[in-house]
């Protein structure tokens, strides 16, 4: 049946994108390595004073892993430009949509267990106090990865693809991600204070909102840009 | 202070002004140099001879 | 010669340029009579003047991104070139009248909030808007294939444009729970008619720059084919 067909590219795709990460263990080893780096610079630029990097600490958290997330979005494209290997993959029956639900889920991985690293070494350097809604944080954090990842995995497909990728990715890609920042921020800001105005919840239905609409946009855009 | 704000005012007009005019200027250098471009390619003017 | 390849209609002159002078008398016109015969504001004194620039400059921002929307939307459904060129050129002449509409909304938010910049939801979707164009406009600076080209900035500025109010809702919403309050004032009925005047006169402006640097671009075009029709000729 087709949706099994599907299934099975996506998998194969999302298996081949991992698996060329795992053999290049250097490639995610660095980029956590970037983003605990960019920590510590947030550290340097807003502390030491204890509450003022508490303050700070859900800004600094998101930003670090989006600085270092880019880097891997333009990367998850890197194999395939090097073989010539995107003409081939273009090649193979099937929608187009699947190469990009693929590439979703191994970034996802990718970014998310950047994010389990990165929001450890926050937690420490930033004196962060772990509130009682510690689970829905991590919704939040769950919530906003996703759009990081939808979005960027998006407009990397552009940008790794043409000249000044380094500069363009970033260009393309933080104006459309305010929506998500800000929502995403302004959860984990509100839920590590204890959540006295009871803010959390509406941000994270409007990420979850947002999450939805450019999953669903990207989606559509998808083939009109990977086929050219 | 009313006096002063005429000097937001003045800017607002000159920026304004500064910038119709010099995107004006721009363009119009562009379409010369997009129309000689087409004459030196194809031999005539941009809108004479055959239709593409 | 493929039929891969896209051709494009060279456009014609006419009376554009008669046209380009009679819009800019015209918006002249608009402004020496908005700034002669209004009165100053209760609130705002002179600085109401100022209004008779950034609000059409807004105006005609939203209205060369809609041209923007459109016709990416066509040229990823028909195909043909036109409407890429001329979603690109809209998209320039709407970075220029949004980035102005900034600078003179700094230039009135000085002396009447006494900052260059509030993180308020206009102001700032306003910003964000310019940074989504200017990124469009970067993406085709770096990309020289024509049909790449086309397709990518339609997608970049289809996305661009839904996250436009998506945008205003989030930071009003971020405002809203800050408790902020709203800083635009809303101007007395009087001024409208001089505002409504400025605005056709200015989108009569943008219509000829946005059909100058179309007329641009479709030449550079057109000629780009007829060198390759004659490189593909001449093998022969």
């Amino acid at each position: 049946m087709a949706f099994r067909d599907d299934v099975r590219r996506i998998r194969a795709i999302a298996w081949k994108d991992l698996t060329t990460e795992r053999r290049s263990k250097a490639g995610f080893n660095s980029v956590a390595a970037l983003a605990i780096t960019i920590l510590v610079l947030f550290g340097f630029a807003l502390g030491p004073d204890a509450q003022a990097l508490r303050d700070a600490a859900a800004g600094a958290l998101w930003l670090s892993a989006l600085f270092a997330g880019v880097l891997a979005f333009n990367r998850s494209y890197q194999v395939e430009l090097d073989g010539g290997a995107l003409d081939q993959l273009l090649q193979y029956p099937g929608p187009r949509w699947v190469i990009y639900v693929g590439k979703l889920i191994a970034n996802s991985l990718f970014v998310g267990l950047m994010l389990v690293i990165v929001v450890a070494v926050g937690i420490a350097l930033f004196q962060v106090r772990i509130p009682k809604a510690w689970p829905s944080l991590i919704g939040v954090f769950a919530l906003g990865a996703v759009g990081l990842v939808v979005l960027g995995t998006f407009y990397a497909a552009m940008a790794s693809r043409s000249r000044a990728r380094e500069v363009l990715l970033p260009l393309l890609l933080f104006p459309m991600l305010v929506p998500v920042l800000l929502a995403a921020i302004s959860a984990t800001k509100a839920l590590l204070v204890g959540d006295i105005m009871h803010e959390s919840g509406a941000w994270i239905k409007l990420l979850g909102a947002y999450d939805l609409i450019f999953l669903v946009a990207t989606l559509w855009a998808f083939e009109y840009v990977i086929e050219v | 202070m009313q006096a002063s704000n005429w000097d937001f005012v003045i800017a607002a007009y000159v920026v304004t002004w500064v910038v119709i005019v010099g995107y004006l200027a721009y363009s119009q250098r562009a379409l010369n140099r997009a129309r000689a471009e087409y004459t030196r390619v194809t031999g005539h003017r941009p809108g004479e001879g055959e239709a593409v | 010669m493929t039929t891969d390849d896209l051709t494009v209609q060279v456009p014609r002159s006419g009376g554009w340029a008669a046209f380009g002078v009679l819009s800019i008398a015209a918006l002249i016109a608009t402004q020496v009579f908005s700034f002669v015969t209004s009165p100053p504001d209760v609130n705002m004194g002179q600085l109401e003047k100022i209004m008779y620039v950034h609000v059409p400059a807004a105006w005609v921002m939203f209205i060369c991104f809609a041209v923007v929307l459109v016709y990416s939307l066509r040229f990823l459904w028909k195909g043909r070139e036109e409407d890429d060129l001329l979603a690109a050129a809209a998209a320039e002449v709407g970075a220029i009248f949004n980035g102005l509409t900034l600078i003179l909304g700094m230039i009135w938010g000085k002396p009447a909030w006494g900052v260059w910049w509030v993180w308020e939801a206009r102001l700032t979707s306003t910003l964000v808007l310019f940074l989504v164009f200017v990124g469009y406009l970067a993406l085709r600076a770096f990309v020289e294939d024509p049909q790449r080209r086309g397709q990518w900035s339609a997608a970049v500025g289809i996305l661009g444009a839904l996250n436009v109010p998506i945008v205003w809702m989030s930071v009003t919403w971020w405002r809203t729970l800050h408790q902020m309050p709203s800083t635009m004032q809303d101007m007395a009925k009087i001024y409208w008619v001089g505002m409504f005047a400025n605005f056709v006169t200015m989108t009569l402006v943008v219509v000829y720059f946005i059909r100058r640097r179309y007329e641009a671009a479709a030449i550079v075009r057109a000629a780009e084919h007829a060198a390759q029709a004659a490189a593909l000729g001449g093998d022969e």
